[in-house]
């Protein structure tokens, strides 16, 4: 579900991901779940990101692809457009936890 | 309060003015001051062509929009997760009638008639100072590129 896009030329991406994403700019991040029928049941994490890498990158997206789908895909030609493989370079970023916020308050306030 | 009024503002689309009229939940993300970003669910509407939402200055993310007034705001069709609205933009921040603003937004949400004394203990009302969130859009997403 962690994915980012870049709009960089080819061979941009080696040298800005071999900096590290201790040298990211802007490294902290936040990820937030929720259950979309039950809303007061969520999850948040916090933290740092401490690896970006294209390694593995493209497998995890089909992985996640296939999730959602529910059947096995790929995620550039049945997910989303194959012509998007072009344009995009899937990053794979491991998120370190700093703080977690986990919530179930289902029942309590249900709307009408 | 001292946030700055931007200059523009983006229309909301007329095809997800419903996101923000239906009493779904949104996901609102605020920064503090040292780069954290912190997100939280909230009750959203319309005010002054503006999606609003509704915290105190006491809580985490009030405490964020006094140092960062850059926010995020997320609303997810429950029915087609594929839709949604990703508003990006400044925060407004206003006292005057952010009871009033809370209260209406507890009545669509909710079936209770009021915030404090029915959903929060009435003794918190002195506590914590209402603030109505008027995000000035500066980019809007619709949308996943996947259906």
């Amino acid at each position: 579900m962690v994915r980012l896009r870049r709009r960089l030329r080819a061979g941009q991406h080696d040298a800005r991901l071999r900096q590290g994403a201790e040298h990211a700019p802007h490294p902290r991040v936040t990820l937030f779940g929720y259950d979309p029928c039950d809303p007061l049941r969520y999850l948040e994490v916090r933290g740092t990101v401490v690896e970006m890498t294209e390694n593995g990158a493209v497998e995890h997206l089909d992985g996640l692809a296939s999730k959602y789908a529910g059947r096995p895909i790929r995620y550039f030609g049945d997910a989303i457009p194959a012509s998007f493989a072009a344009t995009e370079t899937p990053i794979l970023c491991r998120i370190q936890p700093t703080h977690v916020v986990a919530v179930d308050a289902s029942g309590t306030k249900k709307p009408t | 309060v001292n946030s700055p009024v931007p200059t523009q503002t983006l229309p909301i689309p007329g095809s997800h003015l419903d996101l923000l009229t239906r009493p779904i939940c949104g996901v609102f993300t605020t920064k503090s001051g040292d780069g954290q970003p912190q997100s939280s669910l909230v009750w959203v509407d319309i005010d002054g062509g503006c999606a609003a939402v509704n915290t105190t200055l006491e809580r985490q993310k009030g405490r964020n929009l006094l140092d960062n007034h850059k926010v995020s705001l997320l609303v997810v069709d429950p029915d087609n997760t594929a839709r949604f609205i990703q508003i990006r933009g400044d925060a407004e921040l206003v006292t005057d009638g952010a009871v009033n603003h809370l209260d209406a937004l507890t009545r669509s949400y909710t079936s209770h008639p009021a915030y404090y004394g029915h959903i929060y203990p009435d003794e918190q009302r002195q506590r914590e100072t209402r603030v109505i969130c008027r995000i000035h859009a500066q980019r809007i997403t619709l949308d996943a590129i996947h259906s």
